[in-house]
């Protein structure tokens, strides 16, 4: 396989927005259609997410203007609908795609799980970061600080820390099979580790003297904000599926790149 | 007393607008090159 | 038995890799002398940060010690692995006729009592530094706490060695992918130790010590079995 592709990982992998060193920056002066033709690679986005992007548009439009403001939060109490739809997005769909595709993985071998489990780490990355400052945004005015140590909040950080740990770790490994189990292991480990530090930081706070705070849940919501908090469950949950899939075919593009000139390549 | 400031609302609304956009540009950007660089074929700089 | 040279069970086959790890350490004093001397400049670098009429001595100490156990324990666990690719010594290892999970028990084994070696002196240095006055139950207590963080420690920190040693960041890395496993076994051992100290022992220590326990056993257990996925075929 794919074992001596000395290439680097400077536009594979992991990294976010940032991207890696890799190539220098090269100026848009190539003619547009040049550029894809010859790959077969499928172009990362599709009408999936243009579909995601208008359903999270709708979802913005209803909660900024068409949602009753809530009387106790405030306006404050809107940002709910961008941070648990992300929270439940990032812990229950990203992670946990993570996790499992990781176990299948060391069971069946299929170089497709682990890049689902890596796709899915990146893209519940960007979702981790959206609840981390979210939080925050909606705490500072409520509860009069921006980090207050609560338990929900402080497990996210962490959970945010290990997927960036596990990114790090697929940058430095070359050998794609090797990545692979590395990767596998790793994310194996961190699906246990996760009700650990909800124990730890549920622990933390009942066995410490705490502020009383103002609890998020809404138990009887009036049916306007429902629909809202449906609409944005519904709409970013789509914007993280075509999100993976556009990763995941950058993933694919990227990899067949690096088989196309991997023997060759200089380094 | 209800804090009456929407400031923090807009600041997040438009804080996770810029993280997911951010986000799927560096997508787009990486596949572009990606797709550039193999057309000019094995061993490219 | 008669002494045909029979394959040892785990167990023996353990301790036999635990035996020469502690013997390479016991003739050379490195990695030991060099955690021993971390863990005491840093308790004496901490003593020197600390403002005595700001906090209380038994508000830091509990931290102190807990975060040299972690910075200590993490110098400990990066040497392991990494003495095993001189020569690719593990390879000798992993040929051998004996289990993976053997290896991984007897290098985790080595590891324990060297990290509980460094503990012997980290707690005596931060107890006198912050004037603690602890009963024996409280020390018997606080040994017992000890000893439970450093499984936990041991556990994902050898295998998170094991796979560092093989990656381009090398001993780097090993921090990176630990210390978020290190959270719930360092925050229940320090939250132990303040109330161990403060001579207030109660249900509260209990619910940290059993959060701790059952970390060692999930985390002893996972990491002996997943040590195998990481070796090569």
């Amino acid at each position: 396989m794919g074992a001596t592709s000395n290439v680097g990982v400077a536009g594979h992998g992991a990294g976010g927005a940032g991207g890696g060193a890799g190539a220098p920056a090269r100026d848009e002066s190539a003619p547009p259609g040049r550029d894809r033709a010859p790959t077969s690679a499928p172009r990362p986005f599709g009408a999936l997410f243009w579909t995601a992007v208008a359903a999270v548009g709708v979802t913005y439009v209803r909660a900024l203007a068409f949602t009753p403001v809530e009387a106790l939060q405030g306006p404050a109490q809107k940002i709910f609908y961008l941070h648990a739809p992300a929270a439940f997005t990032a812990l229950y769909l990203a992670f946990a795609l993570m996790a499992i595709s990781s176990v299948l993985y060391l069971w069946l071998r299929d170089p497709k799980l682990d890049r689902v489990a890596a796709c899915s780490a990146e893209v519940g990355l960007a979702f981790t970061t959206v609840v981390l400052i979210t939080g925050p945004l909606w705490a500072k005015p409520v509860w009069g600080t921006w980090w207050s140590g609560d338990a929900r909040l402080t497990a996210t950080l962490f959970l945010w820390l290990i997927i960036l740990g596990y990114l790090v770790m697929r940058q430095a490994v070359e050998d794609r099979e090797l990545r692979a189990r590395y990767s596998a292991v790793l994310a194996i480990l961190a699906g246990l580790l996760v009700p650990f530090i909800h124990l730890t930081v549920y622990l933390f706070r009942t066995l410490h003297p705490q502020p009383i705070v103002l609890k998020p849940s809404a138990p009887s919501m009036p049916a306007e904000m429902a629909v809202t908090f449906a609409l944005a469950f519904v709409a970013f949950a789509l914007l993280f599926v075509a999100l993976l899939r556009a990763r995941y075919r950058l993933a694919l593009a990227a990899e067949a790149r690096e088989e196309a000139d991997g023997s060759g390549g200089p380094n | 007393m209800p804090p009456r400031d929407a400031g923090y609302a807009y600041a997040a609304y438009v804080a996770a607008a810029l993280i997911y956009a951010g986000y799927a540009l560096s997508i787009w950007w990486r596949w572009r090159r990606v797709a550039r660089r193999s057309t000019r074929g094995p061993g490219a700089p | 038995m008669t002494p045909v040279r029979e394959m040892p069970g785990t167990a023996g086959a353990a301790w036999t890799i635990a035996r020469k790890d502690l013997m390479v350490e016991l003739r050379t004093r490195v990695a030991f002398l060099a955690a021993a001397v971390f863990a005491v400049l840093a308790a004496a670098i901490f003593f020197y940060a600390w403002d005595p009429t700001a906090v209380s001595a038994l508000d830091l100490a509990p931290g102190v010690l807990w975060v040299i156990f972690t910075f200590s324990g993490l110098l400990a666990l990066n040497r392991s692995f990494g003495a095993e690719l001189t020569d690719r010594a593990i390879d000798a290892l992993l040929v051998a006729p004996i289990s993976r999970e053997a290896v991984f028990l007897g290098k985790a084994l080595a590891n324990l009592i060297f990290v509980l070696g460094v503990l012997v002196v980290t707690v005596p240095a931060v107890v006198l530094f912050y004037n603690v006055s602890m009963s024996w139950s409280a020390v018997a207590a606080l040994a017992g706490v000890v000893v439970l963080a450093a499984v936990g420690l041991v556990s994902v920190g050898t295998l998170f060695s094991a796979m560092a040693v093989n990656t381009r960041l090398a001993e780097l890395l090993l921090p990176t992918i630990a210390l978020p496993f290190l959270v719930p076994v360092v925050t229940s051992a320090a939250q132990a130790t303040v109330l161990v100290m403060g001579g207030r022992p109660g249900s509260g220590v209990w619910e940290w010590i059993k959060l701790l326990t059952a970390f060692d056993l999930v985390f002893v257990a996972a990491c002996t079995l997943a040590y195998p996925f990481t070796i090569e075929r």
